[in-house]
């Protein structure tokens, strides 16, 4: 089964073309019609994939061929299986299928309906084609795919200047880290000769990467801190966050396929196929450790005060990256991937829950919101599900993965980080219950746009039910109820024979932390609490949000403007950069042009001053042309040795 | 005679039957140029085929004496051929030279109305202007496939005239400083690079050594076989610095690098835009073969010493071409700017002097042509609808122009190095080989690829997103051109050459093998089979 991996992303390419050549006057119902179906396949394809994978006596599956020749190198295209990849392959199918569907029902009546659909089943493929890749090179090329649909995606809305800031504006802080990323990539081919995972895993534990004579743990620090350059980009970690907030001006369903169940996992994705490059360069994993637990905290600060319900969602997407981060930082390994996935449904709902909100009301201001438990109570139903998740409540899906992260996080020795994560953990319950009691308990605040809310049919109920049973229940693959199932699944892809890393990172990775009840209370004592605040000031109709706001101005100010690092970065980065350009500029004209322009002068001036030698009078030219000639006379004498011999 | 023969000459014909029929109008005239190109892309494309795979040949080479002199100097003889081949580096450039020569052919029109400046020059006098563009072509193929050094710079001269009279004959109003400037600044070049082929030549032969010289011979293959075999004594290492070095400045001043780049924007500011692709995308890359071929092909160990010094200019270009492209209100000469950052990478490739940086850079010069090309195309096709390409002008394009606005984002994203283009895999292999050699100057060059994604999106944004501009919405072009329903979208004329370009910046990005196969052959040949 595992041969045929290789299918999975082949069908939404398949429909991508299909839709190019169908046109954008092809009918909405064939149009959804064929990317449901397709990537529904391809998610039944992965489930035996990942079945296969499991039973597999010998994991590593990877099937290769030559894709270009360089000197005595051959760079690579093809696929590989690994657990994880496998488990990549069911989540993104999974939450793909069902945003297709929501789709239909969101984008119903879009002018370009058709195109929305290329574009998503063109980042499905890129999404599904990074995931089975085996070798950075490949990761590298269908990561920047997934920018660029992501970045096609953000800008659909083409006309709004919003859109297109906001498009650009992620294409570019990503790239960032994507340069990085770039630079890593090619310092890692060059110290190990290699692209491949397995090639350059075996050099790094092996201590053989070797560099300009560098010793092969600098390079492998400095190539594992480069490359997580690129994750922090595309996850929206500190300090590359601020392109993800923004990146909400796409269409709903967009959010909660690319920016916030698949794509931005990317990068914890990487950093968790990358592992073994990483456990061997204790300083890159403890920067994973810090960014991560610093962008919790951070991100969940800002979410506390925004006022648009995507912000909300996107800013608590950043902190929920940044758990996973830190996650892997700590070692904790499966805990990090095990989030990712819980993750990966649960904010998918929470989106398509807002998307199906901002359909029937037109509006993601917050406070235009109110009361819509009565008229959409699948909605509400639904979000309270994926709302009870993130905020880690007992028995839900985050829960158990958010609880396994703080656990392993005070276990392997780092208390200050357990520490931002408990915080980030009640502010996450804070801001996700403001979200829900702001807009669907109390009194509507907005009477027009209540009037004409109502729930979008059942394309778009179907994939809310269906992500809410997973937000509910995905937590219960890996309790001690079933034996840490997916821990051991995972741990498989390091298990004797086949495993390329050396025997001590083997362990690092095989780690296990042991359940700790009084920790796992106090996670949720500390999110009640959260929604207990929560409900105290927005529950009841009134002015909580006022009166909150005036209890904490300074902080509420900060958090309101995100930190003022979007405002820095205008100021340093863009101004500094526009600056220098025009210094360029200003040096291109001025000085460069400008001496070009002045020899142009001295040439016509010399031009008239020669002009004088123009006597017309062959007495005068032949002088000096016996000049000319008892020069060259000379030099050809006592330089070449004589005229003629 | 070989093909490589008629794919010089067959242009060449066709500017002659131009010039020879009797008032000629301007579709006939086209055609005939059409023709020409036609030949010229049919015959590369069965050298192509018939390419046998080894390395450091010149397959199909044809050769035939010019002009002989007899006791020459020092009672040695001269004899100077006109010889043209092909090899796996010149193949490809000259398929790319015949390609673009073709649709900028295609693409080429004039204003049919007389605007406010009178009769579009190029309506006024077609022979004139398909005689020129042929003979461009024809210069620019030589140049390439030149077996001879004397036939190099023939052909070299024939692109410097016909650049000149199309650049100040057709160019917008006030072109003659910037043809003025190009004349100037290549023709200098030209100079400089016949002292230092010629002085090759000499070298080779041992005029400068202690032993007594041979015959001299211009013929490039021979010269490759024997230059970088010479002894010390032959051929001193004093004097291969010093005529590589003034290679180096020809190569510099053609190529348009930093400091020596002023003539390119200006000359792409007042071109048309058929000069403008033919500039852009294939006379400008004269440049990096000519380093690849004399500087890497003769005097490798000059490169090798002198690298760091180019390494370093390669990555002052990438990054002033980045910036100044930044700060550009105008596409035209963003596109330029754009294209000298490029050409820092090639140049960065070459100063590597390893297999991927070298092959890095030849597919940088193929992509650069094709994306320039394209760029200029699509810009051009813009202008002739809204009468301007002032980005502060623009704004909102996809909506009226959907297409040209989606290819305008293609070729962009192209540029910007994004896989699966061309520009992609030209940068990564260049890079590996800038790695490779000057890991921290390298570093510093890769910020251009964060440069260039924010010049190239900045423009797209300001552009094609957004809302439609009323400025723009109300101008002549918007009432004058455009389709039946009033849509404003590329024409089916127009189709022809934007989706065969981007045809094959995505082709070479997907599946690279296609130019590697032929430039890993004459990889090999450079550095030695094996280096």
């Amino acid at each position: 089964m595992v041969q045929y991996a290789w299918l999975v992303p082949l069908l939404p390419l398949v429909a991508y073309v299909f839709l190019l050549f169908l046109g954008r006057k092809a009918p909405e119902g064939i149009v959804a019609g064929v990317s449901v179906v397709l990537t529904a396949i391809s998610f039944v394809i992965s489930l035996f994939v990942f079945q296969a994978v499991g039973s597999h006596p010998n994991g590593n599956d990877t099937y290769v061929f030559h894709w270009l020749t360089v000197g005595s190198r051959n760079f690579d295209v093809g696929f590989q299986v690994t657990h994880l990849n496998a488990l990549m392959l069911v989540i993104v199918t999974l939450v793909s299928a069902l945003v297709l569907l929501f789709s239909k029902g969101y984008m119903h009546r879009d002018e370009r309906f058709p195109v929305f659909y290329q574009y998503l089943n063109l980042f499905v493929f890129s999404m599904l084609a990074l995931v089975l890749s085996p070798n950075l090179l490949q990761l590298y090329i269908f990561w920047e795919m997934v920018g660029l649909c992501s970045y096609l995606l953000v800008g659909f809305w083409y006309f709004k200047p919003e859109a297109a800031l906001a498009a650009k504006k992620s294409f570019i802080v990503t790239r960032i880290g994507d340069t990085g990323m770039f630079a890593g990539i090619i310092l890692l081919f060059l110290a190990s000769g290699s692209f491949d995972y397995s090639t350059i895993f075996s050099a790094a534990t092996a201590g053989t990467l070797s560099f300009h004579g560098m010793s092969s743990g600098t390079v492998a620090t400095v190539a594992a801190l480069l490359i997580f350059m690129g994750a922090v980009g595309k996850s929206a970690q500190f300090p590359l966050h601020i392109w993800l907030p923004d990146a909400m001006e796409g269409p709903t369903p967009v959010s909660a396929l690319i920016h916030a169940a698949t794509m931005v996992a990317a990068g914890v994705y990487l950093v968790a196929r990358a592992y073994p490059l990483f456990v061997s360069a204790p300083a890159a994993l403890h920067t994973v450790a810090w960014i991560g637990g610093i962008t919790a905290l951070l991100a969940s600060l800002i979410a506390l005060t925004q006022r648009d319900i995507k912000r909300v969602i996107a800013y608590s997407t950043v902190s929920q990256l940044g758990y996973m981060m830190m996650a892997l930082g700590v070692g904790a390994y499966a805990y990090g991937v095990f989030h990712l996935m819980t993750h990966a449904f649960f904010k998918a709902l929470l989106f398509l829950a807002a998307g199906s909100v901002i359909h029937a009301l037109d509006t993601q201001d917050l406070f235009e919101m109110g009361g819509l438990r009565r008229k959409m109570p699948l909605t509400t139903y639904t979000f309270l599900a994926g709302a009870l998740a993130l905020a880690g409540i007992v028995p839900f899906a985050g829960f158990w993965s958010k609880d396994d992260i703080l656990g392993a996080t005070l276990a392997s020795g780092h208390p200050v980080l357990y520490a931002f994560g408990l915080l980030a953990a009640f502010c996450t319950a804070f801001y996700i219950f403001r979200v829900f009691f702001l807009a669907f308990t109390g009194q509507p605040r907005d009477e027009a746009k209540y009037e004409h809310a109502h729930e979008g049919g059942w394309v778009m109920a179907v994939p809310l039910v269906i992500l809410a049973a997973f937000a509910t229940l995905a937590g219960f693959f890996n309790t001690p109820l079933n034996h840490h199932g997916l821990e051991r699944y995972l741990f498989a892809d390091y298990a004797a024979p086949h495993s390329a890393a050396g025997t001590d990172v083997v362990a690092t990775i095989g780690q296990t932390y042991p359940e700790n009840i009084g920790l796992m209370a106090v996670s949720v004592a500390v999110g009640l609490f959260g929604i207990l605040v929560a409900a105290l000031f927005y529950w009841r109709p009134g002015k909580g949000a006022e009166r909150a706001a005036r209890m904490f101005s300074l902080p509420y100010q900060v958090s309101f403007h995100k930190f003022f690092v979007d405002e820095a970065y205008e100021w340093f980065f863009v101004g500094g950069g526009k600056r220098l350009a025009a210094l360029v500029r200003w040096f291109d004209v001025y000085v460069l042009d400008g001496l070009v322009q002045l020899l142009g002068r001295l040439g016509s001036v010399g031009g008239r001053l020669l002009r004088f030698s123009q006597t017309g009078q062959i007495q005068t030219y032949s002088a000096w042309a016996t000049v000319g000639l008892l020069v060259f006379v000379a030099i050809a004498v006592f330089r070449i040795g004589g005229v003629f011999g | 005679m070989s093909l490589a023969f008629w794919v010089v000459t067959a242009p060449l014909i066709a500017a002659l039957l131009i010039l020879l029929l009797p008032k000629v109008r301007f579709t006939a005239a086209k055609v005939l140029a059409l023709l020409g190109g036609l030949v010229s892309l049919v015959l590369v494309l069965a050298a192509w085929i018939g390419f046998p795979g080894t390395p450091s040949l010149f397959a199909d080479a044809s050769s035939v004496t010019w002009f002989s002199l007899p006791a020459f100097w020092q009672s040695t003889s001269l004899t100077v051929n006109l010889a043209f081949g092909f090899d796996g580096l010149s193949l490809p450039l000259a398929a790319l030279t015949a390609f673009v020569v073709c649709l900028a052919v295609f693409g080429a029109r004039g204003r049919a109305e007389e605007a406010g400046d009178g009769l579009d020059p190029r309506v006024a006098h077609p022979r004139s202007y398909f005689f020129w563009i042929s003979m461009a072509a024809a210069g620019i193929l030589g140049v390439f496939s030149a077996l001879d050094i004397f036939t190099f710079f023939v052909a070299l001269e024939v692109t410097l005239f016909s650049s000149f009279f199309l650049i100040q004959l057709f160019g917008k109003r006030g072109s003659n400083r910037a043809a003025t400037k190009f004349l100037i600044y290549r023709g200098f070049a030209t100079v400089a690079m016949l002292v230092a082929l010629v002085g090759i030549a000499y070298g080779a032969a041992g005029y400068f050594g202690s032993a007594s010289p041979t015959a001299i011979t211009f013929s490039i293959p021979q010269l490759l076989g024997t230059v970088s075999h010479a002894s010390a004594a032959q051929f001193p290492a004093y004097y291969r610095g010093a005529l590589f070095l003034v290679l180096l400045l020809a190569v510099f001043i053609e190529e348009a690098f930093v400091p020596f780049h002023t003539w390119l924007p200006t000359t792409h500011a007042y071109a048309d835009t058929p000069t403008n692709m033919l500039i852009g995308g294939l006379l400008t890359k004269t440049g990096a073969y000519v380093l690849l071929r004399f500087g890497v092909g003769m005097l490798p160990d000059q490169v090798h010493r002198y690298g760091t010094l180019i390494a370093v200019f390669g990555v002052i270009n990438i990054l002033y071409g980045a910036f100044a492209a930044w700060a550009q209100k105008n596409w035209r000469t963003l596109v330029a700017f754009g294209s000298i950052s490029h050409m820092g990478i090639v140049l960065l490739g070459i100063a590597s002097m390893t297999a991927a940086g070298l092959q890095g850079a030849m597919f940088m010069i193929i992509s650069s042509g094709l994306l320039t090309a394209l760029l200029f195309y699509l810009t051009g096709a813009i202008e002739s609808r809204t009468q301007t390409l002032d980005m502060a002008q623009l704004g909102g394009l996809s909506k009226r122009m959907p297409m040209l606005s989606g290819f305008l984002l293609v070729a962009a994203l192209g540029s910007l190095g994004l896989p699966l283009t061309s520009g992609f895999i030209s940068e990564i292999q260049a890079f590996i080989g800038g790695f490779d050699r000057f890991p921290a100057l390298s570093f510093v060059g890769v910020v251009g690829l964060i440069l260039s994604a924010v010049y190239l999106l900045y423009a797209i944004q300001k552009t094609t997103f957004g809302p439609l501009r009323t400025a723009v919405d109300g101008g002549p072009g918007f009432a004058a051109g455009g389709g039946r329903d009033g849509s404003l979208d590329a024409t089916p004329p127009e189709y022809l050459p934007t989706v065969l370009m981007t045809l094959f910046v995505l082709l070479i990005g997907i599946y690279p093998n296609l130019l590697g196969h032929l430039f890993g052959l004459s990889v090999q040949g450079l550095l030695g089979i094996g280096g």
